[in-house]
């Protein structure tokens, strides 16, 4: 009783070590999926001038997805699928763990023998993840230019669909973010007054230097020097304290043809 | 499972010895006798049907006993009666067993026995006891009745109701043998006559065990469920099937496919076990509808279309 208890005891460990290793293998291929399909949308979302936070909506949904097909698929099945000789036996011995009997005992032995020959790699494809690598790497480089290089497609966004994500807009969005009008780098237009005279700023995005040439020979303004009328001179008491005594009559002297 | 398979294998050689060719209905039979259940063989005259029962009660050396069905055959011929006997001067009445008293029953051409005799017969073979009078014989175990009926000449035969049919766990069908194994069967009969001897490969405790042992082969879910669902759609599909198989049927499938597990030296049934014993299950459980007829469709076709739909 106690062997039997012991037998299926073994191999519902064997099952549960199958289930752990596949869940992790499909976690991980769901996350490098997901990482492509982030990247894809980032990149035509940000062509079409949408918000970044609009690519995470497919992100979302192909993880959920597939980590649900992934939790519900039957793991024995796909052992079988991948090595032929558990055709059929994995799925009857998981099926059958919890009855006991010799035949069930052998075959229960004859397949965990034959999952030594099951490796993890009969279940990545080197290829296939070089291959997601590769296009993840360049999906990175080709938003990277994309960004650097401005391209996007803003009149299809703004015509056709609502901004959702206005409110989240804000430091490091540089893609995305959509200037509403000047005084967003100018400022208000009535600091920008000298005097009576707007003041006229170019600014060049590529060459930052400034050839006296070819700006011309500056305009002289007259400046007239206007001291407000509420400005007044009173003497101190805290200056007595620092001059010698002798000295004081003649600083106070001073002071006093200078206010006249 | 090995050893299984040596067994069967040498059942197999034994039986080639006498019957040549018909692998097959070898191992539907052999089958039908490990799922516990009873065959009805259907075949031309002359195709050694009776000469492969009587071989394999020989080879697991058990009783045999053939009777040979008639319009004039009545149940007590089968079953039994009480005869007077005197004994030291006093007369009674003692039970005189019938031919069905043995391990292994041919009841050949079943379908000229009256409704009355065959249902007596059936009956039999279903509780595995008969009752004479007020009192009840149990059978001996291993119990396996095995009837056979020709396809042809059917004036004055009473031909099962499809009720009774489906107490029978198979309808195997023994065809003519191919021309070179009909040569050999010449060489073999037509040659001076040697005794062919037969060794007893099994006996009565080993069968019961194998018996045993065939229900203990686990079958997976996934397939168990295609076995039913192939059973349930006879009963749905009323483009070709006016009658589908009942719930025995499904109970018979799987049971066929692990006893062929088990002779194949598997210790699971496979989906090709399910697909071979999917014809002798159904073939007398379906009646074919008119349209089905018309287009010139079979009871093997209509199975062979559930079977390569149902995946």
């Amino acid at each position: 009783m106690r062997q039997a208890a012991n037998k299926m005891k073994n191999f519902n460990r064997v099952l549960k070590e199958i289930n752990k290793t596949l869940t992790q293998l499909s976690i991980f291929e769901n996350l490098v999926n997901s990482t492509i399909v982030f990247l894809v949308s980032y990149l035509i979302f940000s062509f079409f001038g949408f918000h970044f936070l609009y690519s995470l909506v497919p992100t979302f949904t192909y993880l959920v997805f597939y980590t649900y097909m992934s939790m519900k698929r039957y793991n024995p099945s796909v052992i079988e699928s991948k090595y032929s000789p558990l055709r059929e036996k994995l799925r009857t011995a998981a099926d059958n763990v919890k009855y006991d009997n010799p035949i069930i005992d052998e075959l229960e032995y004859e397949v965990t023998s034959e999952m030594k020959n099951v490796g993890i790699s009969l279940f990545i494809n080197p290829k296939t993840i070089s291959y997601k690598i590769f296009a993840a790497t360049l999906l990175s480089f080709l938003i990277i230019f994309s960004s650097t290089l401005n391209i996007k497609f803003e009149s299809f966004s703004q015509n056709k669909f609502p901004d959702i994500f206005q409110k989240a807009k804000g430091a490091g969005n540089f893609i995305a973010t959509k200037l509403e009008n000047s005084n967003d780098i100018y400022g208000n237009d009535e600091i920008a007054k000298l005097g009576d005279n707007e003041l006229s700023i170019k600014i060049r995005p590529v060459d930052f230097k400034v050839s006296v040439k070819e700006e011309g020979s500056l305009d002289k303004k007259d400046f007239e020097t206007i001291f407000p009328q509420d400005v007044v001179v009173k003497e101190s008491a805290a200056f007595e304290e620092n001059i010698a005594q002798e000295d004081q009559e003649l600083v106070k002297n001073y002071f006093k043809k200078l206010a006249s | 499972m090995k050893n299984y398979k040596e067994i069967f294998d040498e059942l197999q050689k034994e039986i080639g010895k006498v019957v040549v060719g018909q692998r097959d209905t070898v191992e539907q039979v052999v089958a039908a006798i490990l799922c516990d259940g009873n065959a009805l063989l259907e075949g031309y005259p002359g195709v050694a049907k009776t000469l492969l029962v009587r071989t394999l009660a020989q080879l697991m050396d058990l009783k045999f006993s053939r009777i040979q069905n008639t319009p004039d055959l009545m149940p007590s011929d089968i079953i039994g009666t009480y005869i007077i006997e005197e004994s030291g001067g006093k007369r009674q009445f003692k039970f005189q067993p019938g031919p069905i008293f043995a391990n292994i029953v041919l009841a050949d051409e079943i379908n000229r026995a009256t409704p009355k005799t065959q249902s007596a017969l059936l009956e039999a073979m279903q509780e595995k006891q008969v009752t004479v009078g007020t009192t009840t014989y149990k059978l001996e175990l291993p119990f396996f009745v095995l009837a056979t009926q020709n396809p042809i000449e059917q004036e004055g035969t009473y031909p099962l109701p499809e009720a009774q049919a489906d107490r029978f766990i198979f309808k195997i069908k023994v065809s003519y043998p191919t021309y070179d194994d009909e040569i050999k069967i010449v060489d073999l009969y037509a040659a001076e006559e040697k005794e062919k001897r037969m060794k007893v490969l099994l006996n009565k405790n080993h069968l019961l065990t194998l018996q045993g042992f065939t229900r203990q082969v686990p079958i997976a879910n996934d397939i168990k469920q295609r076995a039913v669902k192939i059973i349930t759609a006879t009963r749905s599909n009323k483009e070709i099937i006016q009658y589908g198989a009942s719930p025995r049927a499904s109970i018979g499938l799987i049971l066929a496919s692990k006893a062929r597990a088990l002779m194949q030296g598997r210790n699971h049934v496979s989906n090709d076990d399910i697909n071979a014993m999917t014809f002798p299950i159904l073939r007398h459980r379906l009646v074919i509808n008119f349209e089905a007829e018309r287009r010139g469709l079979t009871v093997e076709d209509a199975i062979k279309h559930l079977v390569e739909k149902v995946k």
